[in-house]
């Protein structure tokens, strides 16, 4: 460690309350100029707050920071990236009707001699920042139909775009400050391949010169970039680490305060009777070169199993279980055949009458009523259980959420609070519970621990554990591979809507799924 | 076991008891500034005026709440209005053509088909409206508009064909005298027990539909999120068509009701505008626009905070209650919505005037508060303030603008109260002391006036005497002057002569006091003016103490 170096950030007792809650105490520490740093810590802990303060998104807070030597007094997102700080927030921040030219000029338009906006140019200046990111996104196309992994990369190039433009201002003046690129777990939603590119890409930044704070919880990134790591936990800072002195296993400890395992499961469990089984399943993409979002899907799931889907994004995984679901906007071809009869849903109630029930993506899109209260998310899809011509009965309904929420475990202040009152981890639980309660033989989970924190991921592992053993069958997707491992009896790989591995506990590796999921690719 | 369940929200802080507590309080107020305190002299009359006026608007906002709890919105409201009045009326005409060319009797039997035709044919229009969202794919704002203007005018030519055919010549409205017909809104026996019942029983099943049933939880969750609505097994598209049929079947019996009430259908003037003032009483309610929240209650007494403040106001300043009905509900609209949205969920206090934004608005507030005073100030103050409008608008205006400097500045919560409460405190030391200079600053001002037409004001032996002999002064501006010369409180003596007033100027000079009594005048010179002795007779006759040399 050299004392002689200037930290470039110095945050000095940064204190922020929202009401009565303390979302930072007291937080101090250094960011070293040039310099990976990640930070660490369970949803709720202060990670975003902390960053929201240096980005300028939150203006008022206790405490100082000190970047370059001065204190920094931002008045909002525009100051902080005059001062050279971006950030790439977790929920993308672009305007989905806009083209990728126009997010990435967002607030500093380029204009022609006429005073009107310079397209061309910032078409021009847009592909150029895309050259080093390896990747080939139309300027022109709207972000709406990009995939997210790629609206990432529009949200990095704008970032870039705002540092460019600091450089050429101050091009020739000497002490320049190194920009700093702030990312809020950028690799939620992204592909192993677009991770790895990610990776690169930040490599290359950092030749540069840029200064990366890079907010995660998966320990693999972390320990494959980071120089030193930060922990925090209930808005204070626990710890922060050179990389080579300590482990993931640490890490994941001083972040959730205690010692959890990498744990495995699934020993020991038998498969019964078949429950699904998948014949020829197509689904038709019009319009489209790939012509199928899915083509010649077969596969069967039995009692007791749980079956992953891996994919990359956009490999089909999420319209699979929606096909199967009767969710799909137009229905597939083939044949699903449901404990040995043939079933074919228009709507999701069908599916769900017939003893099929799914936890979708994208929680706060598909999964959350934010105007209702738990209770009321628990027992939304089976009222017909705790209803009697059609009135719902007060007292049964309370019954019924009160013992899934007891089963489930989930953390609330009561039946009636608003749901928006609770952690993401104890939302995702009552969606889950929602499904269970209409008491399905087939559970779909499509991508059921995103953005959730690992104490609540491990619940999520274990419940899908217990009522695998309890004979529910289950179908899994994740975007993160080793989450698929640890917790299937087998993995089946989808590429560009078609299957192209399959693979059974204990034979399943990293290596060979990623291999399976890119296998189209490599060909074509 | 029952658990406490300690996250339940107690009644005093819900959105039901806030309304309740206004209610009360506007009722209150009303009967107090209320000159005529109508509301105690007259209580029978006002109690069924108002409670008739809230029943019919509370039966089409219920139907615009369940939509908008529903995730969507009705614009066709007032046009449904008009047209199940037309097809109600038209059904009759044809059904019994002469009873209602005469205005006898049509019978039960008539009657019960066209209303019950009448109501099936909303119901057919709410099936339009969730086929038009559903399966078409329109924005609920886009369909309900087509209908909101398309049916109004189909209502018109339906009625002149009807006519036509029948009467023999186009006509745009029908009359409606049947009396058992008209009884059904109480328009006969002077009542509203029938529409308030009605409100109440519909009220209560829509209340039992929407918290007590498994629909009802489910209209609530396709208003919070649809597509989570769906892919939780919720058949989203068949509630819609429940949601708009409701509406529409409840804006049919509420335009039935009305022909009863005014007992003319007329397709062109019924129910304009009435679908804001049901969405207005939804949100005042507590519904919210984006769906998923308000309850029945809630709507019901929106419904009656709106008539309540329309009516309150119509009393205090004695005009129409529809003049400033629109201002009311627009006034209130925002206010409601901006209640209850900061209510719910604001970390850091909200700046309201910063910016160039905030220098356009506190100028439009200004103005506002300005117009606002002109208009009503006389109305609220009469009598207790000599000001005259445009003093009054003044001040209101300045004031206005101090408030809100005050609000821009940068200064603590604490800071700005104590400036508010120096304000509050200057506000009223200077409106008290320009009402207490302002008569002197117009007899001053009417002096120097008086001076420059080359006349003279000067203190007589019992009062003041106003000298324009010889002057140019003519009718008008007599008539001007007299606007000031009135703060005179001893006016007793006009000299006239040789000028050119005639009888009207005569007039003007006397018609700025009310009454015989209030009039100091008993000295008046008009010899050589052109003032007729008709004229002088005829003010001896009215005013027989003033002496004329």
């Amino acid at each position: 460690m050299s004392e002689t170096v200037l930290p470039l950030i110095r945050f000095e007792g940064v204190t922020k309350r929202f009401h009565a809650v303390t979302a930072l105490e007291n937080v101090s520490f250094d960011v070293q100029p040039g310099e990976f740093l990640a930070l660490c810590g369970e949803n709720g802990a202060g990670k975003s707050t902390l960053m929201k303060i240096l980005s300028g998104v939150i203006t008022d807070y206790e405490g100082q920071i000190v970047v370059g030597g001065q204190t920094l007094k931002l008045t909002g997102t525009r100051d902080a990236e005059e001062c050279g700080i971006s950030i790439i927030h977790q929920e993308l921040n672009l305007v989905g009707d806009l083209s990728v030219a126009a997010n990435i000029f967002l607030g500093r338009e380029l204009r022609n001699s006429f005073g009107l906006l310079d397209d061309r140019q910032m078409e021009q200046e847009a592909s150029a920042l895309f050259e080093p990111l390896e990747c080939h996104i139309d300027p022109r196309q709207a972000v709406r139909t990009l995939r997210i992994g790629d609206q990432q990369l529009v949200e990095i190039a704008k970032a870039l775009n705002s540092e460019h433009r600091i450089k050429s201002r101050s091009a020739g003046s000497a002490g320049q400050l190194s920009p700093i690129l702030i990312m809020d777990e950028p690799t939620s939603a992204l592909t192993e391949s677009e991770v790895e590119r990610l990776f690169r890409i930040i490599t290359r930044l950092r030749q540069r010169g840029v200064t990366i704070i890079y907010i995660s919880h998966k320990m693999d990134e972390v320990f494959q970039n980071a120089d030193r790591i930060t922990v925090l936990r209930d808005g204070k800072v626990v710890k922060t680490l050179d990389r080579p002195a300590t482990t993931p296993r640490e890490i994941t400890g001083l972040m959730v305060g205690r010692d959890i395992g990498e744990s495995h499961f699934g020993a020991g469990r038998e498969p019964g009777a078949v429950v699904l089984n998948v014949q020829n399943l197509s689904l038709p993409w019009r319009g489209h070169v790939r012509q199928w979002r899915l083509k010649d899907i077969q596969f069967s799931v039995r009692q007791g199993e749980v079956v992953g889907f891996a994919g990359l994004m956009g490999a089909g995984r999420t319209e699979l279980l929606e096909c199967l679901y009767g969710a799909s906007p137009e229905s597939p071809m083939g044949t699903i055949e449901l404990n040995g009869s043939p079933v074919k849903f228009d709507h999701p109630e069908e599916a769900l009458h017939s003893g099929i029930a799914m936890v979708t993506e994208d929680r706060k899109r598909f999964g959350l009523f934010t105007t209702m209260n738990v209770r009321e998310h628990i027992t939304l899809s089976s009222l017909d259980q705790t209803s009697r011509a059609g009135m719902i009965s007060a007292a049964r309904e309370n019954a019924a959420a009160g013992e899934s929420i007891k089963s489930l475990q989930v953390k609330t202040a009561g039946s009636s609070a608003p749901i928006t009152s609770l952690s993401g981890g104890n939302q995702q639980k009552c969606i889950i519970a929602r499904a269970l309660r209409t008491e399905p033989k087939l559970l779909l989970l499509d991508d059921p621990t995103r953005g959730i924190d690992v104490g609540a991921k491990a619940e999520i592992y274990h419940l899908i554990d217990d009522l695998c053993r309890n004979g529910l069958a289950i179908i899994l997707t994740s975007s993160e591979l080793p989450e698929l491992i640890a917790v299937c009896d087998r993995i089946l790989v989808l590429c560009e809507g078609r299957i192209t591995g399959e693979f059974h506990r204990g034979k399943f590796t990293e290596q060979d799924l990623m291999e399976a999921a890119t296998a189209s690719s490599l060909v074509s | 076991m029952t658990e406490l369940d300690s996250s339940r929200i107690p009644f005093w802080r819900r959105h039901e008891f806030a309304l309740l507590v206004s209610i009360f309080a506007v009722l209150v107020l009303t009967t107090v500034l209320d000159k005529n305190h109508n509301y105690i002299t007259e209580w029978q009359q006002s109690s069924i005026d108002l409670s008739r006026q809230t029943a019919l608007l509370s039966l089409y906002a219920l139907g615009a709440a369940v939509v908008i709890i529903a995730g969507g919105i009705d614009l066709s409201t007032g046009s449904v209005v008009a047209f199940s009045g037309t097809i109600c009326a038209t059904l009759m005409m044809l059904m019994a053509p002469e009873a209602i060319e005469k205005s006898t009797p049509v019978g039960p039997v008539v009657i019960t088909t066209a209303i019950t035709v009448t109501l099936l044919i909303g119901i057919l229009i709410g099936s339009l409206h969730a086929w038009l969202i559903t399966e078409v794919g329109l924005p609920p704002f886009v369909a309900t508009l087509g209908t909101l203007v398309g049916l109004r005018s189909l209502s018109r030519a339906i009625m002149e064909a009807a006519t036509q055919a029948v009467q023999g010549g186009a006509k745009t409205q029908i009359s409606i005298g049947d009396k058992s017909f008209r009884e059904l809104s109480g328009a006969i026996s002077g009542t509203s027990w029938n529409l308030v019942i009605l409100v109440l029983v519909v009220g209560a099943m829509l209340w039992v539909l929407l918290s007590k049933t498994v629909t009802g939880r489910h209209l609530y969750a396709l208003g919070g999120n649809e597509q989570a609505a769906r892919l939780s097994g919720i058949q989203t598209d068949r509630l819609k068509w429940l949601a708009y049929c409701l509406s529409a079947f409840l804006s049919s019996l509420a335009g039935i009701l009305y022909v009863g009430q005014l007992s003319v259908a007329d397709p062109q003037t019924s129910g304009r505008g009435y679908e804001l003032n049901a969405i207005a009483a939804a949100v005042v309610g507590g519904c919210s626009l984006q769906g998923g929240i308000g309850t029945i209650p809630g709507t019901l007494l929106g419904s009656l905070f709106l008539r309540v403040v329309i009516d309150g106001v119509a009393k205090i300043i004695k005009t129409g209650a529809d003049v400033y009905e629109g201002l009311i509900v627009g006034v209130l609209v925002v206010f409601a919505v901006t209640f209850t949205r900061s209510s719910a969920a604001s970390t850091t206090p909200r700046r309201l005037f910063s910016g160039a934004l905030g220098w356009v608005t506190m100028l439009n507030l200004t103005l506002l508060a300005g117009v606002m005073m002109a208009l009503l100030g006389s109305k609220l103050i009469e009598g207790r303030i000599t000001m005259d409008p445009v003093w009054q608008a003044g001040i209101a205006a300045v004031a206005a603008l101090s408030l809100m400097l005050i609000l821009r500045t940068d200064n603590s919560r604490q800071a700005k109260q104590k400036l508010g409460a120096l304000w509050a405190v200057a506000l009223i030391v200077t409106t008290v002391g320009c009402d207490m200079t302002y008569p002197g600053i117009q007899r001053s001002a009417s002096k120097s006036a008086i001076k420059s037409l080359g006349g003279n004001v000067s203190d007589g032996a019992d009062g003041v005497v106003v000298d324009l002999s010889g002057t140019k002064c003519d009718d008008a501006m007599i008539k001007k002057l007299m606007l000031r010369l009135k703060y005179f409180p001893n006016l007793t003596e006009f000299r006239l002569r040789e000028t050119s007033i005639s009888d009207k100027g005569l007039d003007a000079i006397f018609r700025t006091w009310q009454t015989e009594a209030d009039c100091p005048v008993i000295r008046l010179d008009v010899s050589g003016s052109a003032v007729t002795q008709n004229g002088l007779k005829r003010l001896k006759q009215n005013y027989p103490r003033v002496t004329t040399p």
